[in-house]
């Protein structure tokens, strides 16, 4: 049997920091009672549904120190070039690049500042969602607890981030802040966030990030996952979403390493006519388990939803992917499909797919279809009776396989993810 | 260029090919032809190294080297094109890229320096025009949607950018309308060249209308049964395959009864 205690108990140290922050009352009272929860009801077991395929004795196991505002390195990132809005959380603490009040020519309409300070302005909007949609899952009692900082995003209704927001979280050693970033689109606004989670080095660590998003009517927003982690590295991330008539959410998550992976999106097409369009791929090497877990709610009519999860696992890694669409009473003509491919490369690396379709209404169309295998003989030999060689087929053919992600994604980011996807499977042909 | 002495292939431990002759010298055109399931393919494959077709015996010479010990990507880089009979899809990878790749593969084995994009696009273009193909179809990914056409075709124009030297053509004809099967036969005939080969695997004679062969097989059972010139086509195209079966009662005593 795990012990829940264990771990729950090792956060009375950071509760205490949090709690004794300048804050409003009501958000420490909140604070506290989302611990008190986390504590109670510990962490999940196998028992639980939801997390059948994904042990936690790693992270009950995991010698992990609570993490003292040290130097964290940080990294150069290719994503740099491609926008001037940069903020980076380095262990849980923001250091903007530059300053976050004093980013260059951000749009009228366009609010950018620490969650912590819209909540204590008591920012109409902020106060309304913040909260709305995080849940009470353990790792969002965990995360509501004991957030240390984060983003507040707020959009103007018709403005246009011109450019994407590059959001870059960083993890030291040990146990790092969780962070909680909050984004509210006004109605008919539209932006791109790069969210970028990687490892400072090669020690091992716990992140934690919650994303709320509310999007108004017919707002866009295009969300770009991106997370490198380490072999030892434990990251856990909630993205939940709330989608206003007519709005489209396109989000992607590129998932390379990690001793543990668990991301966690939740939708709901709460609006007529909204539409999402969900793309992931996981790379895998090593131990490393990756599960991704994905509950579309159509809970109005006219909705619309996309899903292609992909892996290329080798070695011993292993990948869960968990996609539940509910279609609640009365959302009609809701046209949801989800697709789900695994390559494995290896005997020993692991797929596990869970579809679980949930339909509640008449006149709507729900497909899923799943595939795991090796790559495809015929197809190495042709490449290869053309005189490409088998390493160069075999690299070709799975960069191919793994690309497809990157379709419908804004043609002026294809380019950087492409090459990011490239360097990333370099590095694991070379090896 | 080729020489084929007593080839036995076997695919999946069964006896396909019982022993196959074959000479072809440079400049010729062989035509090999035989009913469904009598081993064209399984030889084609063969040749080309595709993993599962075992030779258990016999040996095959390619230009001075040993084929049956070279991996395929080698057997390609010598000169040794096959067009497929089903032309293999390969979603995400764009058919101008895989076509470089192979060039270039060919080009670096051959000494040669590696075509730069503006030049590759140049020849690759010429090529299309005539084939008849859109440009836009070097930008799709391999095969993928292609029509049955087009697949052919393209088989054709990787060929002829490729230049090879010996070129096995496993059934392009099938599935082509007269005027798409003009248009592969004018372009294997852009190829003919004293310094080549050509292998043309067929079921019907059409084919050979519009590319003319200088030998003729006829494949049965795994065995070359007749051998002649253009005249014997011609004579299958008329009678079929079946006056063979009192002939092959004769020349293979010991062949188990067919099905």
């Amino acid at each position: 049997m795990s012990t829940p205690i264990s771990f729950t108990h090792r956060f009375d140290a950071d509760f205490a920091r949090v709690a004794a922050l300048p804050q409003p009352a009501w958000l420490s009272a909140r604070r506290r009672q989302s611990y008190a929860r986390f504590q109670h009801q510990g962490l999940p077991s196998a028992c639980d549904e939801d997390w059948k395929y994904t042990s936690l004795a790693a992270l009950e196991r995991a010698p992990l120190a609570a993490q003292e505002m040290g130097e964290v390195r940080i990294p150069a990132s290719g994503f740099d070039a491609l926008t001037p809005w940069r903020v980076v959380f380095a262990a849980g603490r923001s250091l903007p690049a530059p300053p976050l009040d004093t980013l260059a020519d951000v749009p009228a309409g366009v609010t950018l500042m620490p969650l912590a300070q819209a909540l204590a302005e008591s920012r109409p909007a902020a106060m309304q969602y913040f909260g709305s949609l995080s849940g009470e899952e353990a790792f969002a009692e965990f995360n509501s607890a004991l957030w240390g900082d984060g983003l507040y995003l707020e959009l103007a209704p018709n403005v246009t981030l011109t450019q994407p927001l590059y959001l870059q979280q960083v993890a030291g050693a040990g146990i790092t802040t969780p962070l909680r970033h909050l984004l509210v689109l006004g109605e008919n606004s539209q932006a791109t966030l790069i969210q970028h989670s990687l490892s400072g080095d090669g020690a091992a660590h716990f992140s934690n990030s919650v994303n709320e998003c509310v999007l108004g009517r017919a707002a866009r927003l295009t969300h770009i996952e991106v997370q490198e982690q380490n072999p030892q590295a434990l990251l856990f991330t909630r993205n939940l979403a709330q989608l206003g008539a007519d709005s489209r959410y396109a989000h992607l998550a590129l998932s390379a390493g990690g001793a543990l992976t668990r991301n966690d999106l939740t939708l709901r097409l709460g609006g007529q006519g909204a539409e999402c369009r969900l793309h992931g791929l996981t790379l895998g090497g090593g131990r490393s388990h990756t599960d991704q877990h994905i509950f579309v709610d159509h809970a109005l009519p006219g909705g619309t939803s996309r899903q292609l999860y992909k892996s290329v696992l080798w070695e011993r890694a292993r990948c869960v992917f968990n996609g539940r669409v509910r279609v609640a009473p009365g959302a009609t003509k809701t046209d949801a499909r989800q697709a789900n491919r695994n390559l494995l490369l290896s005997q020993d690396a692991e797929a596990d797919s869970k579809p679980q379709l949930e339909i509640f209404a008449d006149d709507v169309k729900c497909s899923h279809g799943s595939a795991t295998g090796g790559l495809d003989d015929a197809q190495l030999f042709y490449l290869r009776a053309r005189g490409l060689d088998q390493a160069e087929a075999r690299a070709l053919l799975v960069e191919a396989f793994a690309a497809e992600v990157l379709n419908g994604i804004d043609a002026s980011l294809r380019p950087i993810l492409a090459s990011w996807l490239h360097a990333k499977l370099e590095t694991h042909h070379a090896a | 260029m080729l020489y084929i002495k007593n080839l036995h292939v076997a695919v999946e431990g069964k006896p396909i090919l019982h022993g196959i002759d074959l000479y072809l010298r440079g400049g010729e055109v062989h035509a090999i032809m035989g009913p469904n399931g009598s081993g064209k393919s399984t030889l084609a494959l063969a040749l080309a190294g595709r993993e599962g077709y075992d030779v258990t015996e016999g040996s095959v010479n390619f230009m001075g080297l040993n084929l049956l010990t070279m991996a395929p990507e080698q057997r390609a880089r010598e000169g040794l094109f096959l067009a497929f009979q089903y032309p293999v899809e390969v979603p995400g990878v764009a058919n101008v890229q895989f076509l470089k790749s192979a060039l270039n593969a060919r080009r670096v084995h051959q000494g040669l320096p590696e075509l730069d994009a503006m030049d590759f696009l140049a020849l690759v273009k010429e090529q299309l025009l005539q084939l008849g193909l859109d440009e836009s179809l070097l930008y799709r990914s391999v095969n993928e949607g292609f029509s049955g056409g087009e697949k052919k075709r393209n088989e054709i124009l990787q060929m002829l950018i490729l230049a090879p030297a010996l070129a096995i053509l496993d059934e392009t004809d099938s599935g082509l309308d007269i005027d798409a099967l003009k248009i592969v036969a004018a372009g294997v005939n852009r190829l003919r060249d004293p310094q080549r080969a050509i292998l043309l695997i067929t079921h019907y004679q059409r084919l050979l209308d519009y590319i003319r062969p200088d030998h003729v097989h006829v494949l049965d059972h795994g065995r070359i049964v007749r051998s002649g010139g253009p005249e014997l086509a011609q004579k299958l195209e008329a009678q079929g395959y079946g006056w063979l079966d009192d002939d092959l009662q004769q020349t293979i005593p010991g062949e188990e009864t067919r099905p």
